[in-house]
């Protein structure tokens, strides 16, 4: 009794102490610790145990213990310690988020429960209140930042393509392959014997590439977007690759030589390799530079529907009808991954640009995403959609599905839907992204293709798979041609008169600027007149004093003279107080001249600095004229520029349609 | 739809006044109704047989109905002469329409104008038979339908055989359901799977699916019809149209009967053709010319081979069946050929019962001559071992063969029938069928009540629908109830209807479970609807762990796989009963055991027959099938009719069976029955069954087996649980007990039975360790002559002939030879005979 009690008391004490101890953890992480012995296995016992036990094992698997547990079972682990709760096989079955959910024939386990077990696995999969968690990893859903593979210079955009249309069609038969250039805005869109390259962002028809050996199953651009590669062929009959140059639509290398189509081709990040697939179950890889076959690799057991080359080169993965997905190591040709997990056919491959993440649409409805660091699904996309048809990854790392409910969906990195498209008549089968990730282009069983904006809402633009023949065409840019010209003909009317406008306000403005040249002449004539008058009368008073000299001299001979004569009549005498008088006489007048004239000058160029003013005051007025008159000119000019402009923005599109019209023409012949 | 139709009828014959007043009159009247004209009475010819006279000319199909401007018809016509040799005159007859505004002759073939009603007249030598011409919707050509115009193609084609692409694998790549059993998967797999792989709506003639079928591109199948035929077109102008699927909502009619004329066909010659028109009917009751549709083929090509335009041509003599097969339906027509120029008389009637009649009817068609009666001795022999699995004792045979009686032969049968060993022999093959065998659901004491409720069954001679009844709706435990053993043996649901279908009607329904049976008529629905009779049996532990309790639980359903959809229960080939609140098996046997059922007293009456005269009506007995007839359907008709007027003690059905002229024939063969195995015209020559040769083995030598858990002295026949056995019984074929057919149980021979009668202890053990010899000689004082007589009438149930005395008595003259040694020798070389392991 006594022991009893006193351990009773331990016991609480030690209860305290405990207490005491998680609070403090409590407040470290926030969140109580969720452990496989105290939470987690009333769960298991619960639910699982009576199969997944040590002695049972069903499916290899038991979870009685946690030893046992982390063995996994016979489809590998079904926890990860670093609480990778995607990853988890075990959460994705009792999540019901992949078949065979567990517990079978059962209900699904409560929400509550659920909570237990993913706070349990996020929280690092603890096997009792001592463990540790392990530092959580970063999200495998994290892109590094990859090597983009964008070309120097501008995107890659056709010059010169083809216009003629190798098989007109009156409808169009179900998409099989559809293109997204990774830096331009660029579709493909395969059709009979052709692929329809468009214009991302304006849909317009770009050109056409001839596809003589059937239907391409595949299109896909090189990593700079400079060349498309075709896979494809005739059914049963030949299965080729086909690259094209994009800028000028030349085919530049046609490689492999299938007894049956393909269904999926890439090329390597430098265009040295090609990889092809189809029913003949082989996945073969040539070297793209001669057309010799490097790896012939049988391991598929149903037809292969999808063949890619990681970005970086290094990896290529192949899909089949029954399942099957194999990573091999482009180089050598070996085996990297055997990815099992899928229950129906592999339809889409798609590598994300870090080359670390590829994703694989199967029929069984689901997208997933493989982690090649880790050799596994990291993410299973259950798109709700009946069998997934097609996945595409943007740059950003953003999805575009299309399945057979009709619809395109897009998810974000993280695998989250973010968007539905409007569905299609039919089953959607093939879809892209566009490189800027602003669009999508998808397409059905009925051949119809739509180019649809992915910001709201959504805008769809057409795409034909079957275009026109160029004599249709041809007649659509004739119409168009004539319509432009009616619509040019005003604007050139227009233009003209703005010209005559112009013209006239130009001569306004010359006159009038000729009329302020006249009046600013004047005011100078007369400022330098002025000028000249005072000048003259400062050289006539600077000459003034060297006269007054010279006069008092000569009036100093003569006083002399006068002397020397006295009253005297000498004649020479007199004769001489004659000249000396004369010259005096002379002198003094001379200087009284120069007096006057000296006064004259400056009465003049006082009179002329009056008319000098009166003219600077006519200037003003003038200049005001001559400021209107220019600004009528620029008001002209303006108005000329504009209709000049509207004029030559029609005549350009004009002469694009022109352009189109002598491509087209060119093709009819 | 009219079906009056009015003959004239006359005969361009030289005959006598009599007749040609006969023709007056028949013309005067002149209302015979039907496709035919007749201008005699089959009785006035039978008794006059004139062998060339024509008596009788039919047109097929009967009526003639076109419901678009596509639709067509052909026709045919057929003479049947006084001997029963029809001949294909289509060619020879003049062919008319009353209102030729309506439709137009091509061939022969009538196509449609315009609608209306008229007649087409067929005039040959005076005879005049009119078949009445609808038409109807001649402006309207209908869109080509995926269900009714695309899959019939495909299955006439043979793309969704199971060689080909209806294997459960598909072939290359390319799955469809066997011989169509799932049109709209099928409607999936060709336009949505693999996006345009196999068809390309954009240049239809591109398509894959067009392009194989051609040959124009690789294609393991071959080249299956040419581009400018109407299969080709077919195709075509359905992908031409978007490859559009059937309206849910408005699905094209469905199939409701195919017919193929004309019904019977009798060839004279080699080489002699015979053109089939099969029709079929839809639900909305337009018809459709098969003859470019329905897959033709026949069970013996040695006979009669059919091309796929229907044409027959005969080769040697001998019975045929030709079939066509569309949709879920299969038809047969039979084809008796007989080489040209045969002399032939009937043999004069002698009395017999109605087996006789039938039998002889059909060896009169077949101009076979029977075989003599069997000898007394043959007879006994036979009869004893047939009826009791055991010979006859020597005293038996003497007194029998010595019997002057006229009716001795009906009086031993009458006496062998109220044998046991008749009703062990009865329980034993029925415990074969049960599968009456311990094993670990079957407890050695479930299976030993239950053979004991089998045996006391037939001991008491309770009648076969009764027990039967019983089996089916039995509930309880399996010890208290041992018939419930029946679902233990077997406890799978499926496999339990499919039992009772083939050992209770002598169908075979295992194909409908995963496909339409391709050469008989049940579909996949007949099947799970007759499964679901089954679906609500429960079944708990007893207080003994060896016994389990069968009960009905009132729940469980089965569903189809295709449309994973409840089914409703539904005989087969029958009704869809209600069966709410009832024990669905109380429904089912009810039914099963009624006349109502037309498989049940006939199959049973079958097995009877095939027990006694070697070979079934229908063969195998438990494979009835359109596509494997009665060779005697009369006589198989007559004897599950009697079955059911015997208020089903098959007893007295064997004695008629035994009584007959059929039963007692020799097998030594003539000339014209050496070729037939069929029809009863010889006694055929049997193997003793393993059971029964081991208890005749062990009664001649008079040195009884012993089996497990029976007392020594018991017979094989006697084992109750079909895990006991032993050596000799293996090597002879006898039945283990693991399914329900009836082939379980051989009788084909191997080394190994021959080696085992040379050297194995069966045969000289038993004659030296019974000592029978010696006790011959040294009690009953015999000497080596009456010994003799004793083995072979014994073994053989007749004396030895003097060449065979002769020999023994050689033998015996040699010297130092001992008279126990040689008669033991010549005992066992009796028992090696072939004359002792065969019954004949």
């Amino acid at each position: 009794m006594n022991i009893t009690r006193f351990l009773f008391a331990a016991s609480i004490g030690l209860t305290c102490i405990t207490v005491h101890a998680e609070d403090a953890k409590t407040t470290d992480q926030a969140k109580p610790k969720i452990t496989f012995e105290e939470h987690v296995k009333p769960i298991f016992r619960q639910h699982c145990l009576t199969c997944h036990n040590q002695s049972d094992k069903r499916g290899g698997l038991a979870i009685d213990s946690y030893g046992a547990m982390l063995e996994g079972g016979g489809s590998g682990d079904v926890v990860y310690d670093d609480g990778d709760i995607d990853a988890s096989r075990l959460w994705q079955l009792v999540n019901h988020d992949d078949t065979p959910v567990m517990p079978p024939e059962q209900p699904k386990i409560p929400a509550e429960q659920l909570a237990i077990l993913k706070a349990w696995i996020e929280g690092g999969i603890l096997e009792n209140s001592g463990s540790q968690a392990k530092a959580k990893k970063n999200n495998a859903l994290a892109m590094a930042t990859p090597a983009t593979g964008k070309p120097e210079g501008p995107p890659p955009m056709p010059m010169a393509l083809p216009q003629k249309v190798p098989v007109v069609t009156p409808r169009a038969s179900a998409v099989t392959a559809i293109g997204a250039s990774p830096w331009a805005p660029l579709i493909a869109v395969a059709g009979q014997k052709q692929i329809v390259l468009y214009h991302g962002e304006t849909a317009e028809l770009l050109g056409i590439l001839p596809f003589e050996e059937g239907i391409a199953q595949s299109l896909r651009f090189s990593r700079d977007g400079r060349f498309l590669i075709a896979g494809g062929g005739e059914h049963s009959v030949r299965g080729i690759v086909a690259v094209y140059e994009i800028e000028n639509g030349t085919r530049v290398a046609t490689i492999g030589d299938d007894l049956d189509t393909v269904f999926d081709a890439d090329c390597n990040d430098t265009m040295s390799r090609v990889a092809l697939g189809g029913p003949q179950r082989m996945l073969r890889i040539f070297d793209a530079t001669d057309g010799s076959l490097l790896f012939d690799l049988k391991k598929h057991t149903d037809w292969i529907y999808a063949v890619a080359f990681s970005p970086d080169g290094v990896l290529v993965a192949s899909g089949d009808r029954s399942g099957g997905l194999v990573v091999w190591e482009a180089a050598t040709g070996r085996q990297f991954l055997d990815l099992i997990d899928h229950k129906g056919a592999i339809n889409s491959l798609s590598w994300r640009d870090d080359s670390n993440v590829l994703a694989s649409a199967s029929d069984d409805g689901t997208v997933k995403l493989w982690d090649m660091v880790q050799g596994k699904a990291i993410k299973s996309i259950n798109v709700n959609g009946g069998a997934v048809t097609a996945v595409r990854f943007d740059h950003k790392g953003q999805l575009v599905t299309t399945s057979n409910d009709r619809k395109a969906r897009l998810f974000d990195a993280a695998g989250n839907q973010t968007k539905e498209f409007p569905p299609l008549p039919e089953a959607a089968l093939e879809a892209a992204i566009t490189h800027d990730s602003s669009r999508i282009v998808y397409g059905d069983w009925t051949g119809t293709v739509q180019l649809t904006t992915i910001a709201d809402p959504p805008v769809a633009t057409p795409l034909a798979a079957n275009p026109p023949p160029a004599a249709e065409r041809l007649q659509v840019v004739e119409q168009t041609l004539a319509s432009i010209r009616t619509q040019l003909e005003p604007l050139a009317v227009a233009s003209q008169a703005a010209k005559i406008k112009l013209d006239e306000a130009q001569q306004r403005m010359n006159e009038a600027d000729a009329a302020v040249k006249a009046a600013m002449a004047a005011v100078q004539a007369s400022q330098a007149k002025e000028q000249s008058l005072r000048t003259q009368s400062q050289q006539l008073r600077e000459k003034l004093p060297a006269m007054t000299t010279t006069s008092r001299d000569t009036h100093d001979a003569v006083i002399a003279a006068r002397l020397a004569l006295g009253d005297t009549t000498d004649a020479a005498k007199t004769e001489a107080v004659a000249v000396a008088e004369l010259s005096l006489a002379k002198l003094m007048t001379e200087i009284a001249e120069t007096r006057r004239g000296l006064v004259q000058s400056l009465v003049q160029a006082e009179a002329e600095k009056a008319v000098m003013a009166e003219l600077t005051a006519k200037v003003k007025p003038v200049e005001d004229a001559l400021a209107q008159k220019r600004a009528e000119v620029e008001a002209m000019k303006k108005a000329f520029d504009q209709a000049q402009q509207a004029h030559d923005a029609v005549a350009a599109t004009m002469s694009e349609q022109e352009r189109k019209k002598a491509a087209l023409a060119a093709a009819m012949q | 739809m009219i079906r009056t139709r009015r003959v004239v009828a006359a005969q361009a014959t030289n005959h006598a006044s009599l007749w040609l007043a006969f023709y007056l009159i028949a013309f005067a009247v002149s209302m015979v109704i039907g496709h035919t004209a007749t201008g005699a009475s089959p009785d006035a010819a039978v008794s006059q047989p004139d062998p060339q006279k024509t008596i009788q000319l039919d047109v097929y199909p009967p009526t003639i109905t076109l419901n678009s401007a596509s639709d067509f018809q052909s026709f045919v016509a057929v003479l049947r002469r006084d001997d029963g040799v029809t001949l294909d005159v289509s060619d020879r007859v003049r062919w008319t329409l009353d209102d030729d505004k309506l439709a137009r002759l091509d061939g022969h073939i009538l196509r449609p104008v315009a609608d209306g009603k008229t007649k087409l007249s067929a005039r040959y030598e005076g005879a005049l038979v009119q078949v009445d011409v609808e038409v109807q919707h001649a402006a309207e050509t209908p869109e080509i339908s995926f269900t009714k115009d695309v899959m019939p193609v495909l299955t006439r084609s043979g793309c969704n055989t199971g060689s080909c692409h209806g294997a459960a694998r598909g072939k290359d790549g390319f799955r469809m359901s066997l011989f169509g059993f799932d049109p709209q998967g099928d409607y999936q797999r060709i336009t949505r799977e693999i996006g345009v792989r196999r068809i390309n709506l954009a240049l239809p003639a591109e398509s894959l699916f067009l392009k194989k079928s051609i040959g124009a591109v690789p294609h393991s199948g071959g080249k299956l019809f040419d581009v400018d035929s109407d299969y080709y077109a077919t195709l075509h102008r359905w992908l031409q149209a978007g490859a559009p699927n059937d309206p849910a909502a408005t699905p094209p009619p469905a199939v409701t009967s195919v017919a193929i004329y004309p019904p019977q066909v009798v060839l004279e010659g080699k080489a002699a053709t015979q053109r089939m028109v099969a029709v079929a009917t839809y639900a909305d009751g337009t018809t459709r010319d098969l003859s470019r549709l329905a897959a033709f083929s026949t069970n013996n090509a040695s006979v009669a081979a059919i091309e796929q335009d229907g044409i027959v041509t005969a080769d040697s003599r001998g019975e045929a069946f030709v079939m066509a097969r569309f949709d879920t339906h299969t038809v047969g027509s039979q084809i008796l050929t007989l080489p040209e120029g045969l002399q032939y008389s009937p043999p004069p009637a002698q009395p017999g019962n109605y087996v006789d009649e039938l039998v002889d009817l059909k060896l009169q068609k077949l101009r076979i001559v029977p075989s003599g009666p069997c000898t007394d001795e043959e007879f006994i022999r036979r009869i004893t071992i047939d009826v009791t699995g055991l010979l006859p004792t020597e005293e038996e045979t003497l007194r029998f063969t010595a019997d002057p009686a006229p009716d001795k032969r009906e009086a031993l049968v009458d006496q062998l029938l109220s044998r046991k060993e008749f009703s062990e022999i009865w329980a034993m093959k029925f415990a074969q069928l049960l599968m009456i065998k311990s094993s670990n659901e079957v407890s050695k004491k479930s299976a030993l009540l239950y053979a004991n409720w089998l045996i006391d069954q037939f001991a008491r001679n309770v009648p076969i629908n009764e027990m039967v009844h019983d089996l089916l709706t039995s509930t309880g435990g399996t010890f208290s109830e041992p018939a419930t053993n029946f679902y233990q043996v077997e406890r799978d649901t499926l496999k339990v209807s499919e039992n009772v279908a083939q050992v209770f009607m002598g169908i075979r329904t295992q194909c409908a479970q995963c496909h339409n049976h391709p050469f008989d008529r049940w579909t996949m629905n007949d099947y799970y609807g007759f499964t679901a009779f089954f679906a609500q049996i429960g079944r708990k532990q007893a207080e003994d762990y060896r016994e389990q309790i069968v009960f009905n639980s009132f729940g469980g359903e089965t569903k189809h796989p295709v449309t994973n959809q409840n089914v409703a229960p539904k005989f087969l080939g029958g009704d869809a009963p209600e069966t709410n609140g009832k024990d669905r098996r109380v429904v089912l046997a009810d039914w099963l055991v009624s006349p109502e059922n037309p498989f049940f007293a006939s199959s049973i009456a079958n097995r009877v027959w095939a027990h006694y005269m070697g070979v079934g009506i229908i063969d195998q007995v438990d494979d009835i099938r359109i596509s494997n007839p009665a060779t005697n359907p009369e006589l198989l008709d007559m004897l599950g009719k009697k079955l059911i007027e015997y208020n089903y003690d098959f007893r007295k059905l064997v004695r008629d069976i035994c009584v007959s002229r059929a039963y007692s024939r020799s097998s030594q063969t003539n000339e014209t029955n050496a070729h037939d195995t069929r029809n009863y015209a010889h006694a055929v020559i049997r193997r003793i069954p393993a059971e029964s040769m081991l208890d005749c083995l062990c009664q001649i030598t008079e040195a009884p087996e012993k089996f497990s858990g029976l007392p020594l002295g018991s017979r094989a026949v006697q084992i109750a649980d079909g895990a006991v056995t032993n050596y000799f019984l293996d090597t002879f074929g006898r039945s283990p007990r693991v399914t329900v057919c009836d082939c379980e149980a051989s009788t084909d021979p191997s080394l190994s039975q021959a080696l085992h009668l040379l050297n194995g202890n069966s045969v000289h053990d038993k004659i030296t360790r019974s000592n029978v010899v010696k006790k011959w000689l040294e009690q009953e004082k015999l000497n080596a002559d009456q010994i003799l007589d004793r083995i072979y009438v014994r073994a053989l149930s007749r004396k030895p002939d003097p060449a065979e005395r002769e020999a023994m008595q050689a033998m015996l003259a040699a010297e130092g030879a001992n008279a126990q040694q040689v008669l033991e020798d010549v005992f066992w070389a009796v028992l090696n005979g072939r004359e002792f392991v065969f019954n004949h």
